[in-house]
């Protein structure tokens, strides 16, 4: 497992994409927008970005779009954006600054069909309408 | 070893890794990346690829390279398959490593 792991360290500053993670780990600054199962944000770490993960522990400070199963906001943390999440938990002293939603249905709803569903609703108000205006 | 930046085989990065500010300034690449490196001591393990350029104080590389790289001292061992343009002052080469490019010297003179 500890060779699934990426580390950035803490004199490290990435800017970019990452992708095809397992465990990342940030004791640096990273800008990046990053799909993985497990990421770690340390006291010193610093990230920007979009994260998509199932377990995201944040220490550190984080800005961004969070969309995780599991969110661990630890005393340390400040945090600010948007948390999506399906389970929080917040420990006190977390500074959090942020829009947080508890998602259980978005993956069983796509955002397509809800746009798709809602297109349906306004033809079927305009059939109706134009209906109305036949009768 | 939170000093050590260390990107893990499967993993895919872009962009651009500063890390030589004094707090950590060891990169070991066994993923792919694909951008720019500026660090202290860069190591790119075997079964890794890179693509783009590398400003190091010294290199050692054991996976597929292609691009720029501009160190002190470098490696390439017998895993090695480099092409592109090297600038180095102290350079040794495995036997069996693969190199095609173009080798200068760092500091003329």
């Amino acid at each position: 497992m500890a060779e699934k792991m990426t580390t950035i360290g803490a004199g490290a500053h990435f800017k970019g994409k990452i992708s095809n993670a397992s465990t990342i780990e940030v004791s640096g600054i990273v800008e990046a927008d990053v799909t993985t199962e497990k990421l770690t944000i340390n006291e010193t770490g610093k990230f920007g970005g979009s994260i998509n993960s199932k377990l995201v522990v944040v220490s550190g400070s984080y800005d961004g779009n969070m969309n995780a199963d599991s969110v661990w906001l630890m005393p340390s943390s400040r945090v600010s954006g948007e948390i999506k999440y399906k389970s929080l938990q917040l420990d006190r002293g977390a500074a959090l600054n942020c829009r947080v939603i508890q998602n259980w249905d978005e993956k069983v709803i796509p955002e397509q069909e809800v746009a798709e569903s809602e297109e349906q609703k306004a033809s079927d108000s305009n059939n109706k309408q134009t209906s109305a205006e036949k009768a | 070893m939170a000093d050590v930046t260390y990107i893990s085989p499967e993993i895919k990065m872009d962009g651009i890794l500063d890390v030589t500010s004094a707090k950590g300034s060891t990169v070991v690449l066994a993923g792919h990346y694909k951008g720019e490196m500026r660090a202290v001591d860069v190591k790119l393990e075997s079964g890794s690829t890179f693509n783009g350029k590398i400003f190091a104080q010294s290199t050692e590389i054991g996976g597929k390279v292609n691009g720029d790289i501009q160190t002190k001292s470098l490696k390439l061992t017998s895993s090695a398959k480099f092409e592109g343009s090297i600038l180095t002052d102290e350079l040794a080469i495995d036997v069996g490593a693969e190199v095609s490019g173009s080798i200068s010297k760092l500091q003329k003179g």
